[in-house]
């Protein structure tokens, strides 16, 4: 199957091994994506939308214009330029004024949008194109030994009527997921909490607590590995752990992978190749995986 | 009232997480409600504490000049110059961020940056500059 790939800003760059593992296990599974020719930067779920939202909904509708001359549907790694790319669909069928405006700004520059692009998120690929069954076929090593907390956040499953992977309060097939590789899912109260996104930058100690609560929750829970679906996300949680850890004083020592890691590590795919030497809290310290399976 | 709510900081410690707005049995949307009150509050300049509004402000300057995100820069410009211990505090950060290969020195740039300044003249929101 293919796809028009949106890499999303952030994945090029702070999480880079996102792509790289995404990458990898499409490879594996047949997945082709494109990337979209020249994308831009979405704007954002509120940064650009809080200051200029109209300016913000014509920088999305021009990926949008670019992904439907590819004919194929939208998929993105980032669950926030997936709502916000959704957002924008919606926005654009149900409000003509902003519309008309919106096509003028983008008719300026040659590009046109009628509105037929479905977005997607790269889970929600693999879970209902590929299907478990494929992903099962593929995997070569057990992951017996994690625990695996999925964290879902926000922009997988809310707004519900935007963003529809799962289940607002009670999602759970990123844990099918997980027990299809052979790990074992962890339930906890904080897999659709918020991690506290941007604050990260405007009001870091709230930031700060909200990712704490969630890690400490899932490691009571009995994790042993924590699996996201979003870069900024992923960011607050493994490369900000240290400066939680600080200011809590608390030793949380948790990894935190992409999903498309863990998936690479189960389709036995070399550590390099999925980039889990750029995880900050070093999954070769802190996963029970058997000898020399991690870099 | 209407200074009383655009002035204050509530509105700026909305993460945007959308969970009051899926529960609301009203089906009420304050998540857009607190984005468009953010709005409001930069267009009438009524925003107290400047430093939480800057964050947009400059997160839409880099995305006007590039197309992208270049995040170092974004960080840079947030920086408070004056406050040591936030300047050792972020050099920490971005130190760690060096050394895992996530820091992305030179800016990525789209090729269609003419296309920006239309769009933001055909966009033209009056009074949010």
């Amino acid at each position: 199957m293919k796809y028009a790939f949106y890499p999303r800003c952030s994945v090029q760059s702070t999480a880079k091994e996102y792509e790289d593992s995404a990458k990898a296990i499409s490879k594996v599974l047949d997945i082709e994506l494109v990337e979209i020719p020249d994308w831009n930067c979405c704007g954002a779920i509120d940064a650009v939308y809080s200051f200029k939202p109209l300016y913000s909904i014509a920088l999305a509708a021009r990926n949008l214009a670019l992904a439907e001359k590819m004919q194929m549907d939208v998929v993105t790694l980032c669950s926030a330029c997936y709502f916000t790319l959704s957002r924008t669909n919606k926005i654009l069928k149900e409000d003509s004024g902003t519309k008309s405006k919106v096509d003028e700004a983008l008719g300026s520059a040659g590009f046109n949008y009628n509105g037929g692009v479905r977005v997607r998120h790269f889970a929600d690929v693999l879970l209902s194109d590929t299907g478990l069954q494929k992903i099962k076929e593929k995997v070569k090593v057990q992951l017996t030994n994690l625990n695996v907390a999925s964290y879902y956040g926000c922009f997988l499953v809310r707004p519900p009527d935007i963003c529809n992977f799962d289940d607002p309060e009670h999602p759970t097939r990123l844990d099918e997921l997980v027990e299809t590789l052979g790990a074992s899912k962890v339930d906890y109260y904080g897999k659709t909490r918020c991690c506290g996104a941007s604050l990260g930058i405007t009001d870091e100690k709230i930031m700060l607590k909200m990712s704490k609560d969630i890690l400490l929750s899932a490691k009571n829970a009995g994790a042993n590995c924590m699996a996201t679906a979003c870069p900024l996300c992923h960011f607050n949680l493994d490369a900000r752990q240290k400066d939680i850890e600080s200011r809590f004083n608390v030793k949380i020592n948790l990894s935190v992978l992409h999903f498309t890691q863990l998936i690479g590590l189960a389709f036995g795919i070399e550590p390099k190749q999925l980039g889990l030497h750029r995880n900050c809290v070093s999954p070769r310290k802190s996963l029970p995986l058997t000898a020399g399976s991690v870099a | 009232m209407k200074e009383e709510v655009l002035s204050s900081s509530t509105i700026w410690v909305c993460s945007a997480c959308y969970t009051c707005a899926t529960r609301c049995p009203r089906d009420v949307s304050f998540t857009t409600l607190m984005m468009s009150l953010r709005n409001k509050a930069i267009r009438e300049n009524l925003v107290k504490n400047g430093a939480k509004s800057k964050f947009h402000k400059y997160f839409f300057e880099v995305v006007n000049k590039y197309g992208r995100l270049h995040e170092p820069e974004l960080l840079v410009k947030l920086l408070d110059k004056t406050d040591f211990n936030s300047l050792r505090h972020n050099a920490s950060l971005g130190l760690r961020l060096f050394r895992k290969g996530k820091l992305q020195i030179r800016a990525p740039k789209i090729e269609q940056t003419s296309w920006l300044c239309n769009i933001l003249e055909k966009t033209n929101e009056k009074g949010s500059q």
